[in-house]
């Protein structure tokens, strides 16, 4: 018998916007239950949808990156059912005419390139969020009318590997053009896998895995679908219709429902929004825009945001660097860690003082005209000292001492001085690599940057 | 002609989330054997199947799209206070079976 | 002495004169609204009213704003923040609405003071006035009260009708203001779909539903499209067409189309008389009247086709009603028995079969063949009466084949695919193609009045109106009430 695996993906992105879909809600996090809505967020008859601009915009940078075509007429359809979460009893979709039809994604894998075939993407509505405790369900609204877009791939992935790199691709895409914040584990992405086997080319039944978090669990749970398939099959039995979720622990997946006689959600157009017409001014604004990575804080886990918004002078300062651009990954740690500490002790007077002075370390740290170990002996003595960072590097005379073919010799060196670590650091002793690392430092005085010392470390030793 | 049994009307009742009792059925029998009667008659007009769905009374399209700005939304207790049964800001409902 | 039965111009004169107060004007109403018997009033401003005239007294009176300090009447489904807004049904009894509609800000906005809420049809759907939650709303030219007044907006028709108040707010889906201003006297207008923000009305047919009125006279029409005309930004299918004066009514014989199977299928002779002779009048007046066949097929058709929409698009537009964040709630030990309950008994049979039958329609099975059928004779209907708008600047006919019904008159239930009466149902072809259209009174029959309907293309309110007053100085009925 020969196997095929046939998956495709049905991708919710939450779209980033001040405002919801269809009302101008506020689409801020961690408020109050049910502070968040207008009156169509929670149904209230007589409210009337207003599509926003930011959501279009979105979209149509998606569809673009995706290589769709657009579709020049927006409308709305509704897909009639009855659901707690669902405010109005339907939700505004696209299904007769999405947004974005027929496009691709190439991917790399192994072998190669692979071409993905997107059959349609198309902008929706939310639901509410319910909560359930005991014997009953809680509603919140907030959620209610925030704006979604759905990609829906053809079945066109063979297997975990490829879905996984297909969708940290579109989160990639998402992200760089300010469309999504593309968080799996939080809800901002949301993925469902269907899955079949075709068997001598003959098509199984389609299982459909839900509520999976983290890429990686995408990969596995996929690995793990197919083989159970597989298994099914070669023992003489069938595949049945169903939705799965993906058990991490055992890594297999596990029945959840039945699939039912398929759904009539009665769709139909929407009367109560005209259609629009995207002008070329439109298309336009929202593909000149130029992503951009230095943009968000986006790379940041929701505590630390939390935290910084908590504290007046990380805010504060976060907001200067957001200006000034350099809200990067690097820099943010680099605050995080020695901004931090220096708050935790003495307060944010002494910050305020060489706030000046700490946005050019910062940039040229960022710039890479700093190594951390360089950028935090400045800091320290800017706070110690008040001097301009520019007399102090001067003070510390840090001009490249060391090129890489003089670290590199200063390595071998230390590498045959003591033979027996590096012994055991090939034996899986991970001590080992920190003590070589050490005697690196002491041996260069702190003057290169560890990074670079640490990857030419591992590259020798890899040699060895 | 489209017939459509009792059944079926049930079905589409129970899906809509109310029930219809014996009686109510009996008439909503005879209304759906007129409604069919309708969409008979409305094939008496020529080509009728052949002509483009019409949604809106008029041709409309609007290039009007909501800058991305936000509005003052309602404060918890108005959201609320139609709601009968709350708990910490929440709408309580029995537990959601499905 | 009595205001409240004269037009908006009349009362605006008497209180620019200072003859009478805002405050006079609302103890008027209140005072008529506790002796009426028509059963009109969802709820009464009783407080509200008094507090506003008591303002409103204080102050100048705005002599270029004609709506200043008059009381009026608003149908039951225009959401009104804080006071409770029903659509006259049992599921949405005590629900309060955190918004105002647009219309009801707009007239706000002028002054112009909120007396009642009034009764319709439960969720506006239905035409005889008697199927909300609380009953029978009577015809107050009928004091056997065994008559109609028609609906779905016979709260604000009887309240206009019987002197209460010179002007009520209602809506039109496929004709829940022309013919209850038929059964009444009185001038019912619905301008064209798009013409006046439907924000915050609640939603029957969204591609049928109109926000329409009723007054004394079609000055007073012309007066109020002024004020709720216009593009609102909160309703997208609000036209962005510039409203234009529709007060400077000034004479002009046009020419006027009356469709053949419409008319011939009239019985009544006292109507079809009084027509008869108001055409020949126009002709005098210089108007060109011609006759025009769209075939009975299709005139039957109209109908049916309105219903199978409504009924579909009804379906869904009611289905935020589940007791969860408004509306009567119930007690049960899941979400779905909760949901059977409030929708099983908060909605009349009535209104639940009218959802099945929506509901059917839509199913993929049969959407080509129910719905989309109906989409389509909707367009073969729309392009044919567009046709006949673009060489004719109005078609014209009595607005109701009969007088008032009898309560009981349509049950059994009419059955509109076997019984055609083109003549009492072609009204919705108004709302399929979104024109404007308005109702006045042309006589009197049994004592008991009937009305002229006419009908014109989209957005050409402001002739639509001076032909409807043209006819109004022919017929010289206007400024009708009775008590």
């Amino acid at each position: 018998m020969s196997y095929e695996a046939i998956i495709g993906l049905e991708i919710h992105l939450q779209l980033l916007s001040e405002s919801k879909l269809f009302t101008a809600a506020p689409t801020t996090y961690g408020k109050a239950p049910n502070s968040n809505v207008l009156p169509l967020d929670m149904a209230f008859p007589g409210a009337m949808p207003v599509l926003n601009k930011k959501c279009v915009i979105s979209a149509i940078r998606m569809v673009n990156a995706l290589h769709m075509e657009l579709d020049r007429l927006i409308r709305f359809d509704r897909k009639n059912y009855f659901y707690s979460d669902l405010a109005k009893g339907y939700q505004l979709t696209q299904f007769y005419h999405p947004i974005g039809k027929s496009g691709h994604l190439a991917i790399n894998v192994n072998d190669g390139i692979k071409i993905i075939r997107i059959n349609h993407l198309h902008m929706e509505e939310d639901s509410a969020k319910q909560i359930h405790v005991g014997n009953k369900t809680l509603l919140d609204f907030n959620r209610s009318g925030m704006g979604l877009i759905e990609i829906v791939t053809d079945p066109d992935i063979g297997n975990g590997k490829e879905a996984r790199i297909f969708l940290e691709d579109i989160r990639d895409i998402a992200v760089s053009l300010g469309v999504s914040n593309g968080r799996l584990q939080e809800g901002s992405m949301r993925v469902d896998v269907n899955v079949s086997l075709m068997v001598n080319g003959v098509n199984g039944e389609i299982v459909e895995l839900k509520n999976l978090n983290g890429f990686k669990n995408v990969e596995k749970a996929i690995n793990s679908e197919i083989k159970r398939q597989k298994e099914i099959v070669s023992s003489g039995k069938s595949v049945k219709p169903e939705t799965r979720r993906y058990d991490e622990d055992k890594n297999v997946t596990v029945f959840m429902r039945k699939k039912n006689t398929k759904i009539d959600y009665k769709y139909f157009q929407d009367a109560t929004i005209a259609p629009i017409r995207i002008s070329q001014e439109l298309i336009d604004e929202a593909l000149s825009y130029k992503p951009k990575k230095k943009i968000s804080l986006d790379f940041l886990l929701p505590e630390t945001l939390d935290e910084i918004n908590n504290d007046s002078y990380l805010s504060h300062l976060f907001t200067l660097l957001k200006e000034e651009d350099l809200a990067t990954l690097k820099v943010s740690n680099f605050v995080l860690t020695r901004v931090r500490n220096e708050i935790k002790r003495h307060g944010s007077d002494n910050l305020l003082q060489v706030e000046e002075e700490l946005i050019k370390l910062l940039h040229l740290y960022e710039d890479s005209d700093l190594t951390y170990k360089q950028a935090s002996i400045i800091y320290k003595q800017l706070l110690e000292t008040r001097d301009s960072v520019a007399t102090l590097i001067d003070k510390n005379n840090f001009n490249d001492d060391y090129d890489n073919k003089e670290l590199s010799s200063i390595i071998d060196e230390i590498l045959v001085k003591y033979k027996s670590a590096v012994y055991d650091y090939k034996a899986g002793k991970n001590k080992a690599l920190n003590y070589l690392l050490g005697q690196i430092y002491k041996e260069t005085n702190n003057k290169v940057d560890s990074l670079k010392i640490k990857d030419l470390l591992l590259m020798k030793l890899e040699e060895k | 002609m489209k017939k459509v049994s009792q059944k079926t009307l049930l079905e589409a009742a129970h899906n809509l989330m109310f029930d219809i009792d014996d009686i109510e059925l009996e008439v909503l029998t005879e209304e759906y054997a007129d409604i069919l009667e309708a969409i008979n008659h409305m094939q008496t007009i020529p080509n009728i199947d052949h002509v483009k769905a019409m949604v809106f009374p008029y041709e409309l399209v609007t290039d009007y799209l909501r800058e991305d700005v936000v509005d003052t939304p309602l404060s918890q207790e108005e959201a609320l206070k139609n709601a009968t049964k709350v708990e910490e800001g929440q709408i309580v409902i029995p537990k959601v079976v499905k | 002495m009595e205001y409240l039965d004269k037009n908006i111009y009349e009362i605006h004169e008497a209180l620019a004169n200072k003859k009478v107060t805002p405050l006079d004007l609302v103890k008027e109403a209140l005072d008529k609204i506790k002796n009426d018997t028509n059963n009109a009033f969802e709820y009464v401003y009783e407080k509200e009213a008094i507090k506003l005239a008591e303002e409103l007294s204080k102050q100048e009176v705005e002599v270029d704003n004609p709506l200043w300090g008059i009381p009026f009447a608003i149908k039951d489904n225009f959401s009104t923040k804080d006071i409770p807004t029903t659509a006259s049904s049992k599921l949405l009894e005590g629900y309060l609405p955190p918004f105002d509609a647009e219309v009801y800000t707009r007239l706000l906005n002028k002054k112009a003071i909120p007396i009642a809420k009034t009764t319709l049809d439960e969720l506006a759907m239905g035409g005889t006035g008697s199927s909300g939650h609380l009953g029978k709303t009577f015809n107050p030219w009928d004091k056997s009260k065994t008559r109609m007044i028609g609906g779905s907006s016979c709260g604000s028709a009887a309240a206009c009708a019987a002197g209460i108040v010179p002007f009520a707010i209602g809506s039109d889906t496929g004709d829940s203001v022309r013919k209850p201003a038929s059964y009444s006297a009185l001038v019912g207008f619905k301008p064209t779909w798009g013409r006046i923000s439907r924000f915050g009305l609640f939603p029957f047919a969204p591609s049928l539903d109109t926000v329409a009125y009723f007054t004394r006279n079609v000055k007073d029409s012309a007066l109020l499209l002024n004020v709720l005309g216009g593009h609102d930004i909160k309703d997208t299918t609000s036209s962005s067409i510039p409203i234009e004066d529709y007060q400077s009514l000034k004479d002009k014989p046009y020419k006027a189309t009356i469709i053949k199977e419409i008319y011939d299928d009239l019985k009544d002779k006292t109507i079809k008389d009084a027509f008869d002779k108001l055409v020949s009048e126009l002709k005098q007046k210089g108007y060109k009247i011609n006759t025009v066949s769209i075939g009975f097929d299709l005139a039957k058709a109209i109908y049916s086709c309105y219903y199978i929409i409504s009924s579909a698009e009804a379906t869904s537009n009611n289905a935020n009603l589940d007791g969860i964040k408004f509306g009567v709630n119930k007690e049960a030990e899941t979400y779905e028995e909760m949901l059977f309950k409030v929708r099983t008994e908060g909605f009349s049979d009535r209104i639940r079969r009218r959802f099945v039958i929506g509901s059917i329609s839509l199913l993929e099975e049969n959407q080509q063949e129910i719905y989309l059928r109906a989409l389509r004779c909707r367009r073969v209907i729309v392009e044919t009466f567009n046709k006949i708008l673009e060489s004719s600047d109005a078609i014209i006919l009595p607005a109701s084949p009969t007088i008032a019904p009898l309560f009981g008159d349509d049950i059994p239930k009419k059955s509109f695919a076997k019984d055609a009466m083109i003549s009492d149902n072609y009204l919705a072809f108004a709302n399929l193609g979104g024109y404007p259209s308005i109702t006045l009174p042309l006589g009197f029959e049994d004592e008991m009045p009937f009305g002229v309907n006419i009908t014109s293309h989209h957005f050409t309110e402001a002739k639509l109106l001076k032909i409807a007053q043209t006819v109004e100085q022919i017929t010289g009925l206007k400024d009708l009430s009775k008590k």
